[in-house]
């Protein structure tokens, strides 16, 4: 009887494990398609620059098969943060692996997460993600230096915020994908760079037409590599 | 039990928590509005009211331990910065603005006098990390926090967690101030049926219907809206209000609608406390906006003297709470 038990066991686990598959899901940003660390040198163009920061929010991100959801992955809001390896990392183990050709997630936190109050976690204040003289998440922040920048320091700091109406600067990407248990995404800084350097725009701190600019750039930024 | 029966207890419990919540803490009387505040969502919790009024009275929210949000929100004066136009910091730092009073918050759904602020748990924020107000930032306070058992202790109590978050902070903060309702002033008296005005207060308080009662509408004496009540800006302040937060034009020196409760305990008064006295504040109005004549003014102040609450300004619930840490 005991032994019977024990295979009864032994056969539930591995259905178990048998039907639950793992997801992962890894970021990872370049400039000129060359995996960055912070603070070290890149060259894109005649730009030279470091990255000191890169921040930011990756909401509700899903699996879908052309537009019919499949699937969440990982929690609501997750804060990539450059300085936490760890963070680049979403996986999720999933109970019924149907199929998926398109992954779909939003740069920033929708407007009504923005004014329900304190949260916890990756949305707890601490993180430095949220404007406490104005109500708000900052949706992408990206810090450095560059010997270019005409500023204190030589530092650009790029805080891409705001929820209300036309100055909402959340972005949703949506990137096609071969199904498969892990998926990289690669953040190419790239054009965000550019703009700040052709638009001359080194210190981005409020909502606002500066802001939404460039949260347009977002989902053209994220590319899926082997 | 059938599954009917066990919907229906779950409906009756709920209904008992409900009315436990109302009775106990958030005490109002009947011809006051419904809060805006959801307190189904956030009940409240004596634990984290008390939790929230020692950090409230406690000036390790600043950089140098100076400063506690009690410096410029004293009980005494209806949580407001009495004798102050704009209010000091840390290092003697002045502010650009008039503290405010704190009190029926949970009837207000933005903060701050431009309403820059869009929800209650996020007001501390700025005051926290403003260089002249507190100087600090909320991941300092929680790490200083972090520090001290007896904090431990509280949050442990308040939150089942001994781990100390920068939202059980803010949602602490936001359950104390929350409890701060002023609705016992002769005024409230008068409405329960408890007391009547004189004759003057009266007159007044016709006069204030007339022509007051848009902005500050009763029983709470505020719409809470923005509004430019013709105040010339202050040149050596430059403060535009709510255009500074919106971005449009219109919004040009709107300010928040104050109430006109607990007035004598709140002085100065407007955004930059130009004003000390309530003659001085009527005087603005009558020569811009609404002519009355000197026996209106004295009738209409007589009424806005009813709207002081000595129950809620001198309320021991209210005021410091000890802790050592």
């Amino acid at each position: 009887m005991k032994t019977a038990i024990f295979h009864l066991f032994i056969l539930f686990t591995s259905v178990t494990l048998d039907a639950q598959k793992a997801l992962s899901i890894s970021f990872f940003p370049t400039i000129g398609h060359t995996s960055i660390v912070l603070d070290s040198n890149y060259q894109l163009g005649d730009i030279s620059l470091s990255i000191s920061n890169l921040k930011f929010y990756i909401s509700e991100l899903a699996l879908y098969n052309n537009d019919t959801f499949v699937a969440g992955v990982g929690k609501k809001h997750h804060l990539f943060d450059m300085e936490l390896p760890t963070s680049g990392f979403i996986s999720q183990e999933m109970a019924e692996p149907n199929p998926f050709n398109n992954i779909r997630f939003n740069i920033g936190i929708d407007s009504l997460t923005h004014s329900a109050g304190a949260f916890e976690g990756d949305l707890d204040p601490i993180h430095g993600m949220y404007w406490s003289w104005q109500s708000g998440y900052i949706h992408f922040k990206l810090e450095g230096t560059s010997p270019a920048c005409p500023t204190r320091q030589n530092k650009f700091q790029i805080h891409v915020g705001g929820y209300q109406a036309t100055n909402n600067t959340i972005r949703r990407v949506t990137l096609p994908v071969v199904a498969s248990s892990t998926l990289n995404i690669e953040i190419a800084l790239d054009k965000i760079i550019q703009r700040m350097f052709g638009r001359q725009l080194f210190q981005m701190m409020s909502p606002g037409p500066n802001a939404v600019a460039m949260a347009d750039l977002f989902p053209q930024i994220f590319q899926i590599r082997k | 039990m059938t599954l009917k029966s066990i919907v229906f207890l779950t409906f009756i419990w709920g209904l008992m928590s409900f009315t436990d919540i109302t009775d106990l803490w958030l005490t109002y009387p009947a011809h006051f509005p419904n809060p805006t505040f959801d307190f189904q969502k956030t009940p409240l919790d004596s634990t984290k009211i008390l939790l929230g009024r020692i950090l409230f009275y406690d000036p390790i929210l600043s950089k140098d331990n100076s400063i506690s949000c009690a410096s410029c929100h004293s009980p005494y004066n209806a949580f407001a910065h009495t004798d102050h136009e704009l209010s000091h910091g840390i290092f003697d730092a002045i502010g650009t603005r008039n503290a405010p009073a704190l009190f029926n918050l949970a009837w207000q759904k933005e903060f701050m006098w431009d309403g820059a602020i869009n929800h209650i748990d996020m007001q501390a924020l700025a005051p926290i990390s403003h260089p002249g107000e507190m100087g600090s930032s909320i991941n300092e306070v929680v790490s200083k926090l972090n520090e001290s058992n007896a904090y431990k202790d509280l949050f442990q109590k308040a939150f089942g967690e001994k781990t100390i978050t920068g939202a059980k902070v803010l949602k602490a903060l936001t359950q104390f101030q929350l409890t701060l309702i002023s609705a016992n002033a002769k005024y409230d008296k008068v409405k329960m049926g408890k007391d009547s005005f004189s004759l003057q207060e009266n007159n007044g308080y016709i006069l204030f219907k007339k022509n007051c009662n848009t902005c500050h509408q009763e029983p709470l004496f505020s719409t809470y809206q923005f509004a430019n009540n013709g105040l010339p800006v202050d040149t050596s302040l430059n403060d535009f209000g709510r255009w500074q937060v919106t971005g449009q034009t219109k919004d040009s020196l709107h300010f928040k609608i104050p109430s006109l409760r607990n007035l004598s305990y709140s002085y100065p008064y407007m955004h930059d406390g130009r004003f000390k006295t309530l003659r001085e504040v009527l005087n603005h109005y009558t020569e811009q906006i609404i002519p009355l004549t000197s026996n209106e003014k004295a009738d209409i102040i007589a009424f806005l003297l009813t709207l002081n609450d000595a129950d809620f300004v001198f309320d021991k619930n209210n005021k410091y709470y000890k802790i050592i840490h």
